[in-house]
């Protein structure tokens, strides 16, 4: 009798701790340090400029725009803005400001703070003003009509035209909210002091080594789960695999893909796969010869082994291309499919029917950097097993987009991030304005009014379904003429030690990492 | 049978006094060799890929194993050595010669001609040598001439300073003056006395400097800046090859290997000649 | 001695000048520029022509040159085109860092070098003497990105003694004065973070004194080679003097010259240009921002950053020379 009860004691303590075991595994737990290895980290986090991924990673975790993007279904949610209306015509939005929110340094939240740190890039007269703040061209300003603070809680923006990215690129890093007071204080300087209102807050930056962030306990979603997040600059990637190995960091993006085999069987490391939001291409320079010929760069097209590409170049991270447009996108074309797909046979008789001699010489420019070399020999190899002569230009960044930029080069091997999940952050690339400046010089293509025409439409349309139609349509014009070649969409491994959890693979995927609900386990 | 042993030992001494310096020739010569024979030599053509035979590790096929693209790293490390040797030999001596001309120039003549030359010297010295040579060749675009050329560019100050150096305390040597007061020409002095006693340390120089240049071809490798791509050769495999040091250490382990290798023997070689140039050490037995 | 410090003074401005316009033509001549390299992230094309306006690089070159060269006069750097941050600043941030590691490899090389070139003389053994010729080529001719990641599998992640990389360990709390650890540490007596911070230092300390300790005992073995079997070593031995003294008074004064030049030197060159060791320990100094100015075509903080590097390299070397005319009396004849 006596034995039973302890016996029964004994199991049922076993399974009280075993219940708890489990619920410790699956709850979500507070404190801990989380530390990110990043490529790089910038001088400052002014988001009037670009410091490198390492900058945006640090500026999407301490910051908060008037929405965040919802990067797995598209849209946006509540942000500063616990709500929003947008007119009919689309040209006036009204945005209902959260109440009772501070901002890192205390500052409370209000539309007036709002509206002063969103037309910081517009107000010479800012104290924080700087000439050359471009990475606010992102945000629109040039069609805003008025912005204006209505009462404590009300923001409300009047549009010249109307721009259907207009709500989504305030989710941008350069969309963020910096508190008045900060600005004042410290003025031009105020990227090394940044105070804003996201789920984390500064509590030490070293350029170009580190920035210590720690949680925000009056962030308006609840605190977040972890206590505070080192984000680290790793700018070699052997070194960055050593750090992982070493347990010193807990999480990259930077890692080299040839790892993933030897760290999914590791003890404490696990792989994550992010979500198809990163297009990698060739474009094709349609302003000078040799490939201002449409049958050349559909030769090109089906010249690539995308399969191989992908499993030799990418190590298997990358789904296989379509169009411009990804998988997630607003008008994704799945017959796009068809077109970008491997057929040498058809490459050869292109090249026949284009009557010029072969072997053909052509260059193929990229960076010098990650797995960019890898992938460029392996298209150079299919090139010229159809009958392409390819000198392959390795370029460091600067020299590669000073080529482009000049329109000096004929093929050149690059990528697409989405910052926004919207299908104009990547159509976009083909608009009018800035052709000179690209990959493709779209500028000579006989379309490109037309192309233009459809990537304006793309944002003064409103209604979801005219844009559906509209990017359908670009997609079938570029299928045409081929500006651009796709080899996949980049599907990156996102490294991680087994502590911790719940990461997001979609934002993360793109560049842009959300670490407000990740937790560690132990 | 007296002269036979006489000759013995007199091989015997020599041997004894030059032994690592004649291995380092030996192994040298046979590098050499090898990469002058490369085409012959070489079991498969260093560019053909086999994506199906990634990341081989070393075996019966492929002795080194094979890298990323599937292709044999024996072949390419015996293919390896002609674009960084001859871009970082080419380099030295043209630095060398540079360097040793300005450096014996100013030194010896003294006056206003060694104050701009050493003044430029500092101008080219402050900056940064890597920085130098990154900035030449992002200039003149990736390729071995441009490599050799910001490499060489960026070694000159360091033998003309050297070269001064020596030569300013040369002047006061007792055979220095006593052939000038015996109203022996400026050319005369230089080539008789100065540079046949400034050579032992220039030959250390020269061959440390080499080691320098291939550790600075692998390093404008590493950032991204050197030879063609595709093209085999010992700094780009290392470079390239470091971020699978976890995963396949073969690849960039053999050309780093060699690359040492290499220079050791080099560098061996120029010490036995400074040792037989020097008139003084010949004397000093160690 | 004066006179020739002041004469030497004289030409610092115009070796500044010479170094900041080639720097500035440098830039000019390297295709890209700062414009390009951001066009690919903004998605407003229109706002850049703006921006190349603000940066004058829509000037023709000798007005962006003369304009450049004013506000050096009056010592504005102005700001970094990438990232809007005054370059003032930045070398505050940026510099402290490497003098530090520059300060521990030399010491690191030169006690290295000096001691093994000196055994390999003095013990008069020839398996020795191999193993630190041996050991110092190698220290040569390594590649450094390798040396650095082989020190850091063994130490760090195998042995795990020191930390992979940075200058302090990752969320370490300390209080920044002068931005020289070594001393804003032990002014606010932050023993902890001291720990951490020479922990970081000694493996990229060691990268990179490994190879000048390989030039410094290669330097001493000869030097002293040489001095050993002059006269009047020769006739010091014969004097009677104990072996020991007249190899530390005599060879290792000559010795001496050639070491300072070369850490001299070598110093010069680790403030600007230890770009691979401070990549590959992710250490934040002066090599892998200039590298990044260089990359990104950030016109302002390579020339502002190459100005400082100058200006620390000249002192530098005019310091050598004031040594070398102290420790050679022979010299001082020349400088007059």
């Amino acid at each position: 009798m006596f034995r039973v009860r302890i016996l029964g004691t004994i199991l049922l303590v076993l399974l009280l701790l075993l219940s708890l075991g489990t619920a410790a595994a699956q709850d979500p737990q507070y404190g801990g340090t989380l530390v990110f290895g990043a490529e790089s980290m910038g001088d400052s986090f002014d988001i009037g400029f670009w410091h490198g991924f390492g900058g945006v990673h640090v500026i999407d975790t301490i910051g908060e725009g008037l929405v965040r993007a919802d990067f797995e279904n598209g849209g946006a949610l509540p942000g500063l803005a616990e709500s929003w209306e947008i007119s009919d015509d689309g040209l006036v939005y009204t945005f209902h400001i959260r109440e009772g929110m501070s901002f890192h340094d205390g500052e409370p939240v209000t539309a007036a703070a709002i509206v002063r740190s969103m037309k910081r890039p517009i107000n010479p007269d800012d104290p924080s003003y700087i000439d050359g703040m471009y990475m606010y061209g992102n945000q629109g300003t040039g069609n805003w009509e008025s912005l204006e603070a209505v009462d404590d809680h009300t923001v409300v923006l009047t549009l010249m035209q109307p721009n259907a990215t207009q709500l989504l690129v305030f989710s941008r890093p350069d969309g963020i909210i910096i508190s008045p007071k900060a600005l004042d204080e410290y003025g031009t300087e105020v990227g090394l002091n940044m105070s804003a209102a996201g789920p984390f807050k500064i509590e030490r930056f070293v350029p170009g080594q580190e920035a210590v962030l720690a949680a925000n306990e009056d962030y308006w979603a609840g605190r977040p789960y972890v206590d505070q997040i080192v984000i680290r600059a790793f700018p070699d990637e052997a070194a960055i695999l050593a750090a992982l190995e070493a347990g010193e960091i807990d999480m990259t993006l930077y890692a080299p893909f040839t790892s993933v085999p030897r760290l999914q069987n590791s003890e404490n490391i696990r792989v994550e796969v992010g979500a198809p939001l990163v297009d990698l291409f060739v474009g094709a320079n349609v302003a000078k010869e040799p490939f201002d010929n449409l049958l050349l760069r559909q030769a090109v097209n089906y010249a690539l082994d995308r399969e191989t590409l992908i499993e030799a170049g990418l190590n298997g991270f990358a789904e296989m291309p379509a169009s411009l447009l990804g998988p997630l996108d607003l008008g994704f074309d799945e017959s796009g499919r068809e077109i970008s797909v491997y057929d040498p046979e058809r490459a050869k008789a292109l090249l026949e029917e284009s009557g010029l001699d072969m072997p053909l010489a052509i260059e193929v420019a990229y960076e010098n950097n990650r797995f960019w070399p890898q992938l460029a020999e392996l298209i150079a190899a299919d090139l010229e097993a159809v009958g392409f002569d390819v000198t392959l230009d390795r370029l460091d960044a600067g020299s590669f987009w000073g080529k482009v930029g000049d329109g000096q080069t004929q093929l050149s091997i690059n990528q697409r991030s989405t910052f926004v999940p919207d299908p104009h952050d990547k159509a976009i690339l083909m608009a009018r304005a800035g052709a000179e400046g690209s990959q493709t010089q779209h500028q000579a293509l006989d379309v490109v009014d037309e192309i233009d025409a459809l990537v304006s439409a793309g944002i003064s349309t409103v209604d979801t379904m005219e844009r559906e139609a509209i990017y359908q349509e670009f997609q079938a014009l570029m299928l045409e003429h081929l500006p651009y070649i796709y080899i996949g969409y980049l599907t990156p491994p996102i490294f991680v030690n087994k502590r911790v959890q719940n990461v997001e693979t979609f934002g993360t995927a793109g560049g842009r990492i959300n670490l407000r609900e990740v937790w560690l386990s132990e | 049978m007296r002269v036979d042993k006489n000759a013995g030992s007199r091989i015997g001494v020599f041997w004894r006094r030059y032994d690592i310096a004649l291995v380092g020739s030996a192994v040298f010569i046979f590098i050499l060799l090898i990469t002058i024979l490369a085409s012959a030599v070489a079991p498969y053509d260093p560019m053909a890929r086999n994506i199906k035979n990634r990341f081989a590790g070393p075996s019966a096929e492929n002795a080194f194993g094979t890298d990323q693209l599937g292709r044999d790293v024996l072949s390419r490390v015996i293919h390896g050595g002609r674009p960084i040797l001859s871009a970082s030999f080419a380099a030295v001596f043209c630095a060398l010669a540079a360097g040793t001309i300005i450096g014996v120039s100013g030194g010896y003549l003294g006056g206003w001609l060694d104050t701009a030359l050493m003044r430029l010297m500092d101008v080219m010295l402050s900056f940064p040598s890597i920085l130098l040579a990154i900035l030449i060749v992002a200039t003149l675009g990736l390729g071995l001439f441009n490599v050799t050329v910001a490499i060489g560019f960026s070694m000159v100050p360091v033998f003309a300073r050297l070269a001064r150096s020596i030569v300013i305390t040369l002047v006061y040597e007792e055979y220095v003056v006593a052939a000038r007061s015996l109203g022996a020409s400026d050319p005369h002095i230089v080539w008789k006395h100065i540079l046949p006693n400034m050579m032992p340390p220039i030959i250390v120089q020269a061959s440390a400097m080499l080691a320098v240049a291939i550790g600075t071809a692998s390093a404008l490798n590493f950032i991204g800046l050197g030879v063609e791509p595709g093209t085999p050769d010992w700094g780009m495999m290392v470079a390239e090859g470091q971020r699978l040091i976890f995963d396949a250490p073969h690849v960039p382990l053999f050309p780093g290997l060699v690359i040492t290798i290499t220079v050791l023997s080099v560098n061996y070689m120029g010490d036995g000649l400074r040792d037989h140039l020097d008139p003084k050490l010949r004397r000093q037995e160690i | 001695m004066i006179g020739y410090t002041l004469k030497r003074l004289i030409w610092l401005p115009i070796v500044l000048w010479a170094v900041s316009s080639l720097t500035f033509l440098a830039l000019r001549i390297v295709p890209g520029n700062p414009i390009q390299t951001i066009q690919n992230q903004v998605m407003d094309k229109s706002q850049l022509a703006q921006v190349e306006a603000v940066w004058g690089l829509d000037r023709p070159i000798a007005e962006q040159y003369l304009n450049f060269l004013s506000k050096l006069l009056r010592g504005d750097l102005g700001l970094a085109m990438s990232s809007g941050v005054p370059i003032r600043r930045m070398i505050f941030e940026r510099m402290p860092p490497t003098i530090e590691l520059a300060i521990v490899s030399l010491i690191v090389s030169t006690g290295i070098g000096v001691l093994s070139g000196v055994a390999s003389v003095t013990i008069r053994n020839r398996a020795l003497d191999y193993c630190v010729r041996t050991a110092s080529i190698l220290g040569l001719s390594l590649p450094l990105f390798w040396v650095g990641i082989m020190l850091i599998i063994l130490f760090s992640v195998n042995l795990r003694w020191t930390p992979t990389s940075g200058r302090i360990g990752a969320g370490v709390d300390y209080d920044v004065i002068t931005n020289f650890m070594f001393y804003d540490l032990l002014a606010t007596g932050n023993c902890e973070a001291f720990g951490s911070f020479l922990r970081h230092l000694v493996l990229p300390g060691v990268t990179i004194g490994l190879t000048s300790a390989g030039f410094v005992a290669r330097l001493t073995r000869s030097a002293m080679l040489e001095v050993m079997s002059s006269d009047y070593i020769r006739t010091a031995r014969a004097k009677g003097l104990y072996e020991r003294k007249v190899i530390w008074r005599h060879a290792m004064r000559n010795a001496l010259l050639p070491i300072i030049t070369l850490q001299g030197l070598q110093f010069g060159s680790i403030l600007g240009g230890a770009v691979i060791t401070e990549r590959v320990f992710s250490y934040p100094g002066m090599g892998t921002w200039l590298l990044d100015g260089i990359l990104e075509r950030d016109y302002s903080v390579v020339q502002g950053g190459i100005i400082f590097v100058a200006l620390a390299y000249v002192l530098m070397n005019l310091l050598v020379d004031l040594l070398y005319h102290i420790i050679d009396p022979r010299l001082r004849h020349a400088s007059q």
